[in-house]
């Protein structure tokens, strides 16, 4: 219990950390600019400190604008990556406008971690690579031989990790994605899942088989919450094995799965494979379980919400009427399939 | 092959965090040999033997480290050698500056930025400190103003840019581990997690003999709700009665939940302790007015673990307490045999 207890907690006070974290990067960012513009002006190099003073004032500007017209987070993200690409430009440009001060190209070693911390664009491994390449042609008639390859090769080891701190980030992004849209007990996708894809407009789905398990109240007072549990896992198991490959399996509520289907023809095979199968698995203590199924077929023009209704209706009747059983949500639809087949 | 196996092997009985680490470890070792070995050649060549010295003991000594932290080194060991490791950035940082020439102050931001991957958060903020300070202190003299103005806000402002990366990385990571332990929708304990820790509570009560004791409770007429309200309602419901339940438990009393409305809390209290706590969740619960003005009621079982019982056998008694509350007429609790 010790190892898990705390666990917990220290995520929030991370969470509330970062919150803090990132809102401090912008302000950083500002500030550094600023302090390098007064630095620049102090040493004469007006043209770098103009640049300068640019980045000190785009970026939060533009941002600021943004956040006042209430952008979506979409048009932020654009917007962080665009001036993210603008203050790796904008630091080569000083760079080259600054060449007569000692060491002034280390200033592109934040500027590609900075680059690579606030911008989600695929490209900033290309933009940074131009921009040390342009560094690079600067450097090349100021420096000796020497300083120019330490420069090149402890550049090189910087760019290696901030891509690994990016790419690490991306991966995980993508994890805590997948992992939201998932249940946890049977790995198939969870309601969540299934209302992202009710909400999109056009959808190419021409079936939907709503499944439901016969009894599982009783099953679940009877052996216990924790044999219920496993009843619903082996159906998930035995779903994803029997679903035609372009199904999409979802659990619904409590003991619902819904599936949809690509394909007229593979809604009704599938129901009457997991339907078969469901009663083929045998539990520890020689339990046997039966499933209520109902299919409702695409007609012209409805929608994937009313789809899931009609099966919903459908998988009603079946229970209606002595369960363990397919029932498709219309005659019509179900003679349809059978002469298709023949 | 057999060396991929060995690595594998160790891999394995690492937490997350720590196959992260052993990866980066074994990755920074790699780049140490590719990128020092031609500086400790060139120093050679050039009759510097003290630096190429100093280089070559860079290298051997992080390749060595790697290449053990790869093949042999378990959990123990890793938080060990991070250390070490950077100790070694450390201590290679302050050698360049201090016996090579004014330009392999650019090593330090590479060594800053490496510590980020192998050390937490906080220990990388103090090392990358120690780099600046030792650096500035040894480079004084042969710096100018400009310089040191250059060389210190550009690594600070590297190493906090690391900092808030490394810090994302690792929240990222916990949630994603945690993911698989806690309830999505009200952050109760999920099943996964109940199982693992019932079973440690019964081996553990096995040597210490402590009361353990199992209450269980279900939301009378759940369905009807979801059923005449719709899911929303039925999941805020659910949300605020483990908030309410919560606030009656100690911090070491867990709910978990087990899909659905059924849910578990694990005590070690004695039976009667346990058929308070229960009787007190019950009156909380009805009491407490709902954001949805619904009457919410639970039926409760408690059940006190028996010497010797079996995992199965307990959790299925404290399953038919609660069944017997609910032919009773639900909103009470039974206490199991």
């Amino acid at each position: 219990m010790l190892l898990f207890g705390s666990t917990k907690e220290n995520t929030l006070k991370l969470e509330r950390l970062l919150k803090r974290l990132i809102f401090l990067r912008r302000l950083i960012g500002s500030l550094y600019s600023l302090i390098f513009t007064i630095f620049l002006f102090s040493l004469n190099s007006l043209n770098a400190a103009y640049v300068s003073i640019l980045l000190t004032v785009l970026a939060p500007s533009v941002y600021g604008i943004a956040l006042i017209c209430k952008a979506s987070k979409n048009t932020l993200q654009h917007i962080a990556n665009a001036s993210s690409i603008i203050f790796a430009v904008g630091n080569v440009a000083i760079i080259y406008f600054a060449q007569d001060i000692n060491f002034i190209w280390l200033i592109i070693y934040p500027t590609t971690i900075a680059v690579y911390s606030s911008s989600t664009s695929r490209y900033k491994s290309l933009v940074l690579f131009f921009s040390i390449f342009t560094v690079f042609l600067i450097l090349y008639p100021i420096l000796p031989s020497y300083p120019l390859l330490v420069f090149l090769m402890t550049y090189t080891l910087v760019f290696t990790f901030s891509h690994l701190f990016s790419m690490h980030i991306n991966i995980d992004n993508q994890t805590l994605a997948q992992l939201a849209l998932k249940d946890s007990l049977t790995g198939l996708q969870n309601r969540r899942a299934l209302e992202m894809k009710m909400s999109e407009e056009s959808s190419s789905i021409e079936g939907v088989i709503f499944l439901d398990i016969d009894w599982f109240k009783k099953i679940n007072d009877t052996h216990g919450h924790i044999f219920g549990d496993d009843v619903i896992k082996a159906l998930g198991d035995v779903i994803l094995k029997n679903k035609a490959l372009s199904d999409e399996a979802y659990r619904y509520g409590g003991e619902e799965f819904v599936l949809t289907c690509k394909h007229a023809k593979s809604s009704k095979l599938s129901a009457e494979q997991i339907h078969k199968k469901v009663q083929e698995i045998e539990f520890q203590n020689g339990c046997h379980i039966t499933v209520s199924v109902g299919v409702a077929l695409k007609n012209a023009n409805e929608s994937l919400t009313e789809l899931i209704k009609k099966a919903d209706q459908a998988m009603y009747q079946a229970k209606q009427t002595g369960r363990n059983q397919i029932v498709f949500a219309t005659e019509l639809e179900a003679l349809y399939l059978n002469k298709r087949e023949s | 092959m057999q060396i991929l196996d060995l690595v594998r092997q160790s891999l394995r009985d690492k937490n997350a965090e720590q196959q992260l680490r052993s990866y980066f470890i074994g990755l920074q070792g790699v780049l140490a040999f590719l990128f020092i070995t031609p500086f400790a050649a060139m120093r050679f060549f050039n009759d510097e033997l003290f630096k190429a010295a100093i280089d070559i003991i860079l290298v051997l000594g992080m390749g060595s480290l790697s290449t053990y932290t790869l093949l042999f080194a378990n959990k123990r060991h890793i938080n060990f050698i991070v250390y070490v490791f950077a100790s070694f950035y450390i201590l290679g940082s302050i050698a360049v500056v201090y016996f090579s020439d004014i330009y392999t102050v650019m090593w330090t931001y590479a060594a800053a930025i490496s510590s980020y991957f192998i050390l937490s958060s906080k220990q990388a903020i103090l090392a990358s400190l120690a780099i600046l300070i030792s650096c500035l202190i040894i480079g004084f003299s042969r710096f100018t103003a400009e310089e040191v103005f250059l060389v210190s806000t550009t690594f600070v402002l590297t190493c906090i840019l690391s900092f808030i990366l490394s810090v994302q990385i690792t929240h990222d990571r916990r949630v994603i581990e945690n993911h698989s332990f806690y309830d999505a929708l009200t952050g109760a304990k999920n099943r996964t997690l109940l199982i693992r820790e019932l079973q440690n509570a019964i081996e553990e009560q096995v040597r210490s003999k402590k009361n353990l004791s199992l209450i269980t409770f279900d939301i009378d007429h759940f369905k009807t709700i979801n059923d005449t309200k719709g899911h929303d309602i039925g999941d805020q419901v659910l949300k605020e009665i483990v908030y309410t339940a919560n606030s009656l438990l100690k911090p070491e009393q867990n709910i978990y939940r087990l899909g659905g409305e059924e849910f578990f809390i694990l005590t070690h209290c004695n039976d009667n302790q346990s058929k308070l706590l229960a009787e007190s969740i019950r009156d909380l619960v009805e009491k407490t007015p709902n954001s949805s003005d619904l009457t919410v009621t639970l039926s409760l079982g408690v059940a006190i673990y028996k010497q010797g019982e079996s995992l199965q056998s307990w959790t299925e008694r404290a399953d038919k307490a609660l069944y017997a509350s609910k032919e009773n007429g639900r909103n009470q609790v039974t206490v199991a045999a």
